[in-house]
């Protein structure tokens, strides 16, 4: 593997929350848990949009086509119990509105907006490349030559914003690893994801890779889309075209690659600002895993995801038209009393049961497994190769920032 | 657990082979060639984390029974694993 060299400077630019404007990103710097509870305690169903109800006034949005969806009814639902059986009743509460039509270009013709038999037969196409046992696969292919190479390249200085110097390439360098793109081209492409403008587009970078692994297969993810075999209803097989396997692509990039960078921070923060936690990790590894779980449940990055019933319906008595938007906020749910004791405190050492962390229900995340493994692996690595890491007391202490998208607003440390 | 007082059935119709029970219960539930999710030792973990494999499962694919009244512990809590998998 050759040693990453990266453009700090770049990777702020693409990277830093506080350099976003809008309500998705960093400019709501608020505590929005104590909002959840009350939202969850007086709802839990409430008419409105997330950041409406928690009190945010700019401009935010989310859903289909980054669109407010301005028009239709909105009601956001706060609970574990009602949050998850919205997301298993995929039947009637799907991820595309049914009322509008249904797009075939880019993210919007992805698996995250089918529904059905369509979306489950999509979804078993990628599937095997993303079950836990596939874990070690993406470690030994592309996880650890990138956490090492990236740790190599501060590891000398003392101390790093580890938000940006190595959280935030992780999961991007891992994903276009898979692709079979360079470093480069991987954050040229993160360019075109954050700006939609400038950089190059996906299928620039990724049409040439499918004709090449279409001629001579390799042991990489375009490989395994382009052998991949449709069944039909009909019982007809097929492969996969190249738009398909450039929607994917995006896919994969879009959703992997934002969203476990900040959970690797979120992670990283609570054990920074927990010290206690992160001294028993080091004597005991095992715990490593229930630390990363639990950052899951804690202070997911993503806290809502939209669903629109299919036919008139209720949610905790609350009746809810045919056409509405119901917004799952998953950060509330994880922090419901009724499932954790204690929801608002960091504790590793709790019994583990399943939280919304990835969603839930068929649509629940595909890399889930990928993340967990990208999670594990660079705290790991960072505990083994940085003796005494800790916060830099010198520095402008962090936070978690951001509203639809939540992250860390830095992480300066030092170590030694 | 000394000895297993429940049984663990997987719907392999209804499992998409998301590999959530794996997360929990790693050394009770696999994945088949099919990518379906299979049982490998039913005391693999304890019952606690079978149940949280059940439960989190995100087509209520698995379905935990105990047929033995004497459990008491243990079926009150299973309850609400049931209650889960009927909501699909």
């Amino acid at each position: 593997m050759i040693p990453i060299s990266l453009d700090r400077e770049r990777i702020r630019d693409l990277f830093d929350l506080r350099r976003r404007s809008g309500g998705r990103w960093g400019d709501y710097t608020e505590d929005p848990y104590p909002a959840f509870h009350r939202l969850r305690e007086t709802g839990p169903v409430h008419e409105g949009m997330v950041h409406e109800l928690i009190g945010y006034t700019g401009p935010a949005a989310f859903g289909p086509g980054a669109t407010p969806d301005v028009g239709r009814p909105h009601f956001s639902v706060f609970s574990f119990a009602d949050c998850d059986a919205v997301y298993r009743n995929a039947e009637v509460f799907s991820s595309w509105p049914s009322d509008k039509p249904r797009e075939d270009v880019g993210l919007n013709a992805s698996i995250l907006f089918m529904s059905g038999a369509t979306h489950r037969r999509y979804r078993t196409l990628v599937q095997p490349s993303f079950v836990p046992a596939k874990a070690k696969w993406w470690m030994d292919n592309w996880i650890q030559n990138t956490v090492r190479s990236l740790i190599d390249s501060f590891e000398a200085d003392g101390r790093a914003d580890l938000n940006i110097d190595f959280d935030a390439a992780i999961p991007i360098l891992t994903i276009t690893g898979s692709f079979g793109l360079s470093v480069e081209e991987a954050l040229d492409v993160r360019s075109r994801v954050e700006t939609t403008h400038g950089g190059r587009r996906l299928e620039e970078f990724v049409a040439p890779i499918i004709a090449a692994r279409r001629e001579e297969p390799r042991d990489d993810l375009i490989s395994v889309l382009c052998q991949a075999e449709v069944k039909d209803e009909d019982g007809s097989v097929s492969r996969l075209s190249d738009e398909d396997i450039i929607t994917f692509s995006d896919l994969l990039l879009t959703a992997g690659s934002g969203t476990t960078w900040k959970q690797i921070g979120i992670t990283l923060f609570a054990l920074l600002t927990t010290p206690r936690i992160l001294d028993e990790i080091r004597a005991d590894r095992s715990l490593l895993r229930l630390a990363v779980e639990e950052s899951l449940r804690w202070n997911i990055t993503d806290p809502a995801f939209t669903r629109y019933p299919s036919e008139d319906t209720t949610i905790a008595g609350v009746r809810i038209p045919k056409g509405a938007a119901v917004h799952v906020c998953i950060g509330a749910a994880n922090r419901d009393p009724a499932r954790w004791e204690h929801p608002d405190a960091y504790d590793a050492h709790r019994p583990l049961k399943s939280s919304l962390g990835f969603a839930g229900g068929p649509h629940i995340c595909l890399g889930m497994h990928v993340a967990r493994a990208e999670l594990n692996a660079a705290i790991g690595a960072l505990i083994d190769r940085l003796p005494g890491l800790r916060l830099d007391p010198d520095a402008e202490p962090p936070s978690i920032i951001g509203l639809y998208e939540r992250g860390p607003s830095h992480l300066p440390v030092v170590w030694g | 657990m000394s000895a297993q007082r429940y049984t663990i059935a997987i719907d392999s119709g209804v499992c998409m082979g998301s590999g959530v029970c794996m997360v929990y219960a790693p050394r009770t539930f696999a994945m088949d060639s099919d990518t379906k999710s299979a049982v490998i030792d039913p005391t693999g973990d304890t019952f606690a984390a079978i149940q949280a494999a059940a439960a989190g499962c995100p087509t209520g694919a698995i379905t935990l029974t105990v047929p033995s009244p004497d459990h008491p512990q243990s079926a009150d809590e299973l309850g609400s694993a049931i209650r889960w998998s009927e909501r699909q």
